[in-house]
């Protein structure tokens, strides 16, 4: 039994991870005022990538190098249209997922010979980091997670000290909240707004690295899953705090390892894949009930 | 008065160099499967429009794309995003099939109309409840809608892989529909009145946008939602019923789909004609005029593909990829000719 | 001596075609307050902008000094310690004070760590006001400071950058009268330590009481520039819009004793009170202004009598009928009509065109529709048309233009048309004039009192206690949510008196 509770804990941080880091990245955004609906296809980008890189440098790390870079230069393609040429940018984020998500499949095809997925022994996986806490039972719980696990733990507290404690951080609120104040402090807007989706490019990348280097090691057709907008969802909720990313993310995590465990022949599994994309739902719509009712809890 | 010729100049040559990056474009990412983009583009002309079997078959696929386009350009015009044109889709289309095949009355073509009428109505409903909750409980649709789309991918799939699944089946799908039910070709082409009544229905809904006085309410709550609420418009009502239009025209598109080119419903239903729609409205601005156009190019690169992947080694995937490329530079295209007019005007005033 | 700034010829032309200046000079002397004066769209604000970079002249050029200048940024105007306070603020309204003054100045105040020293950053800003004589809460947010205070951390904020010429745009626009003073003392100051302030304003009465010198705009060009001391206050009205202007024609027909709207006891609170108990009544035929300076719940109360808001206690009645839970709709057919004093963002579309946003709640009547469904666009452009005409908007090419290509005068003139054409039975009106020079301001007041004397009822809501105090029958001041205290024109309005309860200097005890 216990076994199993364990399984279920490390597939719920597994999983919780990408969310956590995308969310991470789009919080970046949010507090800048562009919110990013193209992180679904800056994962999927970072994932085809690491898979690339790690295949042809058979090197887990140049896998994550990739990813980032190549999110990256999605994400300045993002910048380019939304902050340069002003287009809408709920417009130039769904285009780019589909160019993303097709372009990902279509140069799966090419390179693997027609199949939908890119697997190979010589894709080397992100290593874990197994060390000794002492008892059996935090070993469990704390040690043996890709090393990706551990660096978004620590984001977190890096996102939060960034955004609070430095002026960037302040010129980036600001940015979000008056930007009329920033032009007569001489403080460009746009340059606030390139950092802020730059930055969300790595995160986005490093989400979808560990997507296709950890959690499990293949590219396969979509295999974000639509988790960039259940990262959405989760800065919709946590509006700001990175505690509640931490916690949402989890609890999306949890939802999206039990449509794995809880797989029996009682149940049709389309019914158990639902189930992370229903809680989304519901978690935005309690939030949103909340909120009306006591409009002032920040 | 400022330089009516000058304008018109600088337009044709930011025209002229957005045509020629897309090409450009498009030869590079077929460059990456080792073929050449002369060839590439040779074959999906031809398979496209090379002949009349070709644009025939162009002009058929035409009806989902329009109908799915419309279903995120009207709720968009009036401020609302609908991203769930894919579910809604899905939604109708296997509404149709399943009252096809278990509801036949026999009542020849005055059944046809009451299966596409549950279409639309399912796709509606799919519609309404994340509007409503934007309305009153302001959860933001795009993520409501979204996530709508993939619980209906499941759900469709779940229906047809087990209570529906056809007995004789290799890939799960349900029964083929009554004969019935089917929407006959245009004599021998291949192609089917689906085309006409999407083009009815878009040209309908282009005199409703300009001519009625609905149109204009809806257009006035998209441009300034608290213009039109002091107006005494009923904002919360517009959107709602926008949303609901919105899905039941991908409903729809998901009916006529099932009854006049599928015959039955399978796994696999939607190759993302919904997300694909949705690109198409994003490039045309929620005007309707354009969706027409545009989508006859999104037909030619789909079917075309199909084509190409034969004669080439390239997967007829691409056409997404194309596709999408189309997007930006036509987002860039707008927002520079927009620069070029306003430059324009205000150097050459006296 | 030389003048510390010089502008020659500048030229500006926005897109659109509206020419904003032409060939304009403006020349300040260093330590003196310089003010610079002219009706609306004279060019004052778009002169001060180009000086302070955050416009492009088409022509001209700027000496600083002596030498030629080239300002692009208000970086480059920062640099020789030019500061602007406009009229909107550009505080972050979520930061506190000492935030939004650090945005832009954190240099000498990061540590190591990146990490903003607060601590450090507090003393000094504490040692610099101690300086200009002043005390401010540093650490509270910024939009829980009143307005004046608000404007004062804008001033602090360019000082703290080191201006040394400061140009405040209409800086007493949101002050009560009774600030006004302490505010203009203050100014005085600053040029007592040897700041040097360019004042615009279309106020001539605080003009002659701080400035040294007045240069006059008119129609974007400089007309005249005069010591303060050696002209007068009707000389500059008159060289300001260059022709003298008839004296409004005051009411001199009764009221009627119909009350036509009454507000009962109505509050709004949500977590915090904004409106009190509030209970008033207006009768046809007679104008009720409200007093009360920005933030003391004046918009919410015309949105709730409108529509737009629902008030969370008490009653509102019309034409002795509970509308309380009436539609915005079925108000508007009753005939109550409402100008909202946001133009931008309520009372217009600025992305819809010029005849889409005349027709804007008559849609459906006869006169603009034909048979049921559809619109006449042709009706649309006639009525379109008359809006225009009776209301002098100017500006556009075709009314088929976009709303956003107005000037903010013109925008005012077509929104406030619109809603009077409709001759309505209660107007509740906020701001009228706001952004309209004096012509259009007098031919504004004309209608008010047209409309009046038809039978209206009307709400005037304002913060130009000139304008209320001409047109008002009475006068309820709006404090904190309550009103304080009624004033009555056959009394004669004092503005120091109403100042002092839109500040609570005074209360009803």
């Amino acid at each position: 039994m216990s076994d199993i509770i364990l399984t279920i804990y490390i597939s719920t941080v597994k999983m919780a991870i990408p969310i956590l880091l995308a969310s991470l990245g789009g919080l970046i955004t949010y507090h800048a005022g562009i919110i990013n609906v193209a992180m679904e296809g800056l994962m999927l980008s970072g994932a085809f990538a690491a898979v690339v890189f790690s295949y042809m440098y058979s090197s887990a790390f140049m896998g994550i190098l990739g990813a980032i870079i190549i999110s990256v230069l999605f994400s300045l393609l993002y910048s380019f249209f939304v902050t340069t040429l002003k287009a809408n940018n709920f417009a130039i984020g769904f285009a780019l997922n589909i160019f993303i998500s097709s372009l990902t499949l279509y140069l799966t095809r090419i390179i693997f010979k027609g199949q939908n997925v890119f697997n190979s022994p010589d894709i080397k996986a992100i290593p874990n980091l197994s060390f000794n806490l002492g008892s059996q039972v935090l070993n469990n719980l704390f040690t043996n997670f890709s090393i990706l696990v551990y660096l978004s733990i620590i984001l977190i507290f890096v996102i939060s000290y960034f955004t609070f404690k430095t002026p960037f951080g302040l010129w980036l609120r600001a940015a979000g909240s008056r930007p009329n104040a920033l032009v007569t402090a001489g403080i460009k807007i746009s340059v606030i707004q390139y950092s802020a989706s730059i930055l969300c490019g790595i995160f986005c990348g490093l989400a979808g690295a560990q997507l296709s280097l950890s959690n499990v090691v293949l590219f396969s057709k979509d295999m974000s899953g639509g988790r960039g907008f259940v990262a959405l969802a989760v800065i919709l909720i946590a509006k700001g705090k990175p505690s509640l990313v931490l916690a949402i993310s989890l609890l999306f995590g949890l939802f999206d390892a039990l449509s794995i465990q809880l797989q029996s022949s009682y149940i049709p599994p389309q019914f158990l894949f639902m189930l992370p994309y229903l809680v989304t739902i519901g978690s935005l719509i309690i939030i949103s009930i909340s909120r009306k009712r006591n409009p002032f809890i920040r | 008065m400022f330089n009516k010729t000058k304008i018109l100049k600088n337009i044709s040559w930011s025209w002229a160099l957005f045509i020629g990056l897309i090409i450009l474009s498009w030869s590079i990412i077929v460059l990456f499967s080792g073929e050449n983009p002369l060839n590439v583009f040779y074959y999906l002309l031809e398979g496209s429009v090379g002949n009349y079997n070709a644009f025939f078959s162009t002009l058929d696929k035409m009806f989902v794309l329009i109908l799915t386009a419309l279903a995120v350009s009207i709720p968009g015009s009036a401020g609302m995003w609908n991203i769930g044109g894919e579910g809604q889709f899905l939604l109708g289309g296997f509404t149709a099939a399943w009252l096809a095949i278990y509801f036949n009355t026999h009542l020849a073509s005055l059944n046809i109309i009451i299966v596409l009428s549950f279409s639309a109505a399912a796709g509606a409903l799919w519609a309404y409840w994340p509007a409503l909750l934007k309305v009153r409980l302001k959860v933001d649709e795009v993520v409501t809608t979204l996530m709508g789309n993939y619980v209906i991918v499941f759900f469709t799939s779940y229906m047809v892989n087990f209570p529906y699944r056809a007995s004789d089946s290799t890939w799960p799908r349900t029964e083929y529909i009554p004969d019935n039910f089917i929407i006959p070709p245009v004599s021998n082409l291949p192609f089917s009145y689906t085309f006409f009544i999407s083009i009815a229905i878009l040209i309908f809904i282009e005199i409703i946008r300009k001519k009625s006085i609905l149109g204009y309410e809806y257009s006035m709550v998209g441009k300034n939602e608290l213009f039109a609420k002091q107006g005494g418009i009923d904002v919360g009502k517009v959107k709602v019923r926008s949303m609901m239009i919105g899905g039941a025209l991908a409903g729809l598109a998901g009916g006529l789909m099932v009854l006049g080119l599928t015959y039955k419903f399978m796994d696999g239903f939607s190759p993302g004609y919904g997300y694909t729609g949705l690109l198409i409205a994003l490039i045309t601005g929620n005007l309707p005029i354009f969706i027409f156009g545009i989508a006859f190019i999104f037909a030619a690169l789909q079917v075309g593909s199909i084509n190409m992947q034969l004669f080439t080694n390239i997967p007829a995937e691409i056409s997404k990829v194309l596709q999408s490329v189309l997007v930006f530079f036509i987002t860039a295209q707008r927002t520079i000719n927009i620069k070029i007019k306003k430059k324009e005007r205000a150097d050459n005033y006296e | 001596m030389q003048p510390v700034i010089n502008m020659e010829k500048i030229h500006k032309t926005y897109q659109g075609g509206i020419i904003a200046l032409r060939g304009a000079d403006f020349s300040l002397n260093k330590g003196e307050i310089h003010a610079l004066v002219g009706e609306n769209a004279a060019g004052k604000t778009t002169l001060m902008n180009i000086l302070y970079g955050l416009v492009k002249p088409d022509e001209g050029d700027i000496y600083i000094n002596g030498e030629k200048r080239f300002i692009h940024h208000p970086k480059h105007a920062i640099n020789y310690g030019i500061g602007m306070v406009h009229q909107h603020f550009m505080l972050v309204p979520d930061f506190t004070v000492l935030e939004n003054i650090m945005i832009g100045n954190e240099r000498p105040f990061t540590g190591y760590a990146w990490n903003i020293n607060f601590e450090k950053a507090e003393k000094a800003t504490r040692v610099f006001l101690k300086q200009l004589g002043m005390d401010l809460d540093l650490y509270k947010k910024v939009n829980e400071l009143p307005i004046g205070l608000q404007q004062k951390v804008e001033i602090l904020k360019t000082l703290f950058r080191g201006a040394k010429i400061l140009i405040l745009d209409e800086p007493t626009t949101v002050l009560a009268p009774n600030e006004i003073e302490g505010f203009l003392n203050f100014l005085k100051n600053l040029r007592s330590k040897g700041k040097t302030i360019v004042f615009i304003s279309h106020r001539l009465k605080e003009v002659f009481s701080i400035a040294d010198r007045i240069t006059i705009l008119r129609k974007g060009k400089g007309v005249s520039t005069l010591e303060t001391k050696n002209t007068s206050m009707e000389d500059v009205s008159n060289l300001m819009i260059g022709r003298r202007l008839d004296s409004l024609k005051t009411k001199r027909y009764s009221i009627s004793k119909e009350k036509l709207l009454e507000v009962k006891k109505v509050s709004l609170s949500n977590e915090i009170s904004i409106l009190k108990n509030i209970s008033f009544n207006i009768r046809r035929r007679e104008i009720l202004g409200i007093a009360g300076v920005e933030g003391n719940g004046q918009p919410e109360l015309a949105e709730i009598i409108a529509g737009l808001r629902r008030n969370t206690g008490g009653e509102i009645w019309f034409d002795s009928e509970n509308i309380n839970d009436t539609s915005i709709l079925e108000r508007r057919k009753r005939g109550i009509s409402y100008i909202s004093e946001d133009r931008i963002e309520v009372g217009l579309s600025l992305e819809a065109s010029i005849v889409e946003n005349s027709i804007m709640s008559y849609q459906r009547k006869d006169f603009i529709k034909s048979g049921h469904f559809s619109l006449n666009w042709e009706k649309a452009a006639g009525f379109a048309q008359k809006i225009i005409n009776e209301y002098g908007v100017q500006g556009m090419s075709s009314i088929l233009d976009k709303t956003a290509s107005l000037s903010g005068g013109n925008m005012q003139k077509l929104m406030v048309g619109r809603e009077f054409i409709s001759s309505p039975q209660l107007l509740v009106v906020s701001q009228p004039t706001r952004g309209l020079d004096v012509g259009a301001q007098f031919l504004i007041h004309q209608k008010i009192i047209e409309l009046s004397k038809k039978g209206a009822a009307i709400l005037l809501i304002s913060e130009d206690l000139d304008e209320l105090m001409t047109l008002s029958d009475r006068i309820l001041v709006l404090y904190r949510g309550e009103t304080v205290k009624e004033f009555f024109t056959e009394e004669g309005y004092k503005d120091k008196e109403i100042g002092f309860y839109m500040t609570g200097v005074k209360s009803v005890v």
